[in-house]
């Protein structure tokens, strides 16, 4: 199915990869990764050129012998799910790319360079982003080729309602951010419907073999690997969604010089300086490092040692944060190296990052639907001959 | 005793002027801005030689000095869009996190939804084609294997795909 497209795809895949590599270290963006003083940035291009050129001929002479065989009679089908889906990370492509030559072009055109910074690509993707959710949701319900809009609602509804209940309960706890509570909703509404998913699966096994509730949802997942090791890992791009969402709506941040038994304040903490020590270290290494107190209703919740390195050989400083992480949030605070620091005042920057941690959560389970999706499958091997 | 009657009137009238003195010119008079009120202006700027590092965070003398002069601006009562002013005629709009939005620079944010609108533009198109194909060869050859050409209603789809589901299940649990 979509020979043609995927082979696109796994072109356009490769000469990315390589024009990223290309574009920090020939040096045509300052990086610390550029081949320093190096005539390789002509050749690395001309690779690039001819390799993508090459590629594009040869997907150009077999167009016709890969065309699709597609039988899709319906807008609501999982194919066509399926290429809006495509459609949406090309678009993040689209941003992402033109974000990071556009500057290039400009100086080219104009002999003016100028920044496309975060603040772009968060308006341009957020709401594509925002789109791949909804489909994460929308596209397991509906069916291979055929799939109205009636079939499609049917599957629906069910674990649409607990999804429309959600943003209601988080306006009345106070959310009024429509970013969150639209990222909040379509979250919910992804884990709704692949938890109904698996239900639908495990109910339908056990009535037919009486199993168990766990039987049934291992015989259910062992069986089906790509299929449910999809729906989980479906599962952890929603939960890297909360901590994206967290970090990106909620995050606060703030800055303050303090002299000793002084503190900060942020989002309920309370930090307190204690002291500063400075001494040298192993490696080469010349530390200074402050010990703060974190307090929350007055309850001391533990110790921080935000700390920066200056390494005399190389005469290069590297900072290593305070940070206190819980599935809530992250305290993370720093020691201005670039302000003056002496052993009565100091100057902090500290960052409040709610739900964070669910970042890395999504991330192991990933990991894991991963390994289910693609953990070979005997029956399917002995059916191919292979054992 | 008719010269401290004028110093007096001028007091008074001094004192008087101040309580109509606008905000604008009160915030000059403030103390020393805060680090916070610095980076909310600093992490919006981007010096020409830390590329893509933003101010607020950026630790070499040239970027300590450009906060330095933004409290400075900051404690004269400028506004957050007269400093940012103030670097772009000193340094260019390549300071600024987002290109403004003049001449070539439009691009930056016409291209992305362009580009994007003919991708749905060529993927309905696509769909359009494909049904067409799809209908010609259900009037013509029936392909059993294919849901594509199911005779069944569009309603009982579902069910049928169920059914399917079922049935693989079944298949299953009798090969255990």
């Amino acid at each position: 199915m979509f020979k043609q497209w995927n082979m696109l795809l796994v072109i356009l895949t490769y000469a990315l990869v390589v024009f990223g590599t290309f574009l920090t270290r020939s040096g045509v963006f300052s990086s610390v990764h550029a081949f320093s003083q190096s005539a390789i940035g002509p050749m690395f291009f001309a690779f690039i050129g001819i390799t993508f050129i090459a590629s594009v001929a040869l997907l150009i002479y077999r167009w016709k012998d890969l065309r699709a065989e597609v039988e899709m009679t319906s807008f609501f089908s999982r194919e066509a799910f399926f290429l809006l889906n495509n459609l949406l990370f090309m678009g993040v492509l689209i941003v992402c790319f033109w974000g990071v030559v556009f500057p290039l072009i400009s100086e080219l055109v104009t002999g003016q360079k100028v920044t496309v910074g975060p603040p772009f690509y968060q308006r341009a993707n957020g709401p594509l982003f925002g789109a791949l959710m909804a489909l994460m949701g929308i596209a397991p319900l509906s069916a291979w080729g055929r799939s109205t809009y009636k079939t499609l609602g049917r599957a629906l509804w069910k674990p649409s309602i607990p999804s429309v209940i959600v943003p209601v309960v988080l306006a009345i706890l106070g959310i009024r951010n429509w970013i969150a509570l639209v990222g909040f909703t379509l979250v919910a509404f992804v884990i709704f419907v692949t938890i109904h998913e698996f239900w639908r699966g495990v109910r339908t096994r056990q009535k037919k073999a009486n199993e168990n509730f766990l039987v049934a949802l291992r015989q259910l997942t062992g069986r089906n690997r790509r299929r449910y090791g999809g729906y989980l890992i479906h599962l952890s791009m929603v939960v890297m969604a909360i901590g994206i969402l967290g970090i990106e709506v909620y995050q606060t941040t703030t800055q303050k010089t303090l002299a000793v038994g002084e503190d900060i304040q942020i989002a309920g903490y309370t930090i307190r300086y204690n002291s500063l020590a400075q001494y040298p270290s192993t490696e080469g290494r010349f530390v200074t490092r402050a010990s703060m107190s974190v307090f929350r209703d007055e309850k001391f919740l533990g110790n921080l040692y935000p700390r920066y390195d200056y390494y005399t050989t190389s005469g290069q400083t590297m900072t290593v944060a305070g940070v206190r992480s819980t599935l809530a949030d992250d305290l993370y605070v720093v020691l201005v190296n670039w302000e003056k620091v002496s052993l009565s005042q100091a100057p902090f920057k500290v960052y409040h990052n709610p739900l964070i941690n669910w970042l890395w959560v999504g991330s192991l389970m990933f990991i894991f639907g991963f390994l289910v999706a693609t953990w070979p499958d005997r029956e399917e091997e002995k059916q191919q001959g292979k054992i | 005793m008719k010269t401290k009657n004028i110093v007096l009137l001028i007091f008074y009238f001094l004192l008087l002027a101040a309580a109509f003195v606008p905000a604008d010119a009160a915030s000059a008079q403030q103390p020393t801005p805060s680090d916070d009120e610095v980076n909310a202006i600093a992490r919006q700027l981007y010096c020409p030689v830390c590329e893509n590092i933003p101010l607020d965070v950026c630790p070499t003398t040239a970027c300590h000095q450009w906060r330095e002069l933004i409290q400075q601006m900051l404690a004269e009562g400028k506004s957050e869009a007269e400093i940012k002013q103030y670097f772009v005629d000193y340094y260019g709009a390549r300071v600024l996190s987002e290109p403004p939005v003049t001449g070539i620079n439009w691009l930056v944010y016409i291209v992305p939804p362009v580009a994007f609108l003919a991708g749905v533009y060529l993927l309905f198109r696509a769909f359009q084609a494909w049904k067409r194909q799809a209908k010609e060869s259900e009037m013509g050859v029936d392909h059993p294997d294919s849901p594509g050409s199911n005779p069944e209603s569009s309603e009982g789809f579902r069910s049928a795909e169920d059914d399917k589901y079922v049935a693989r299940l079944e298949e299953e649990l009798k090969k255990r």
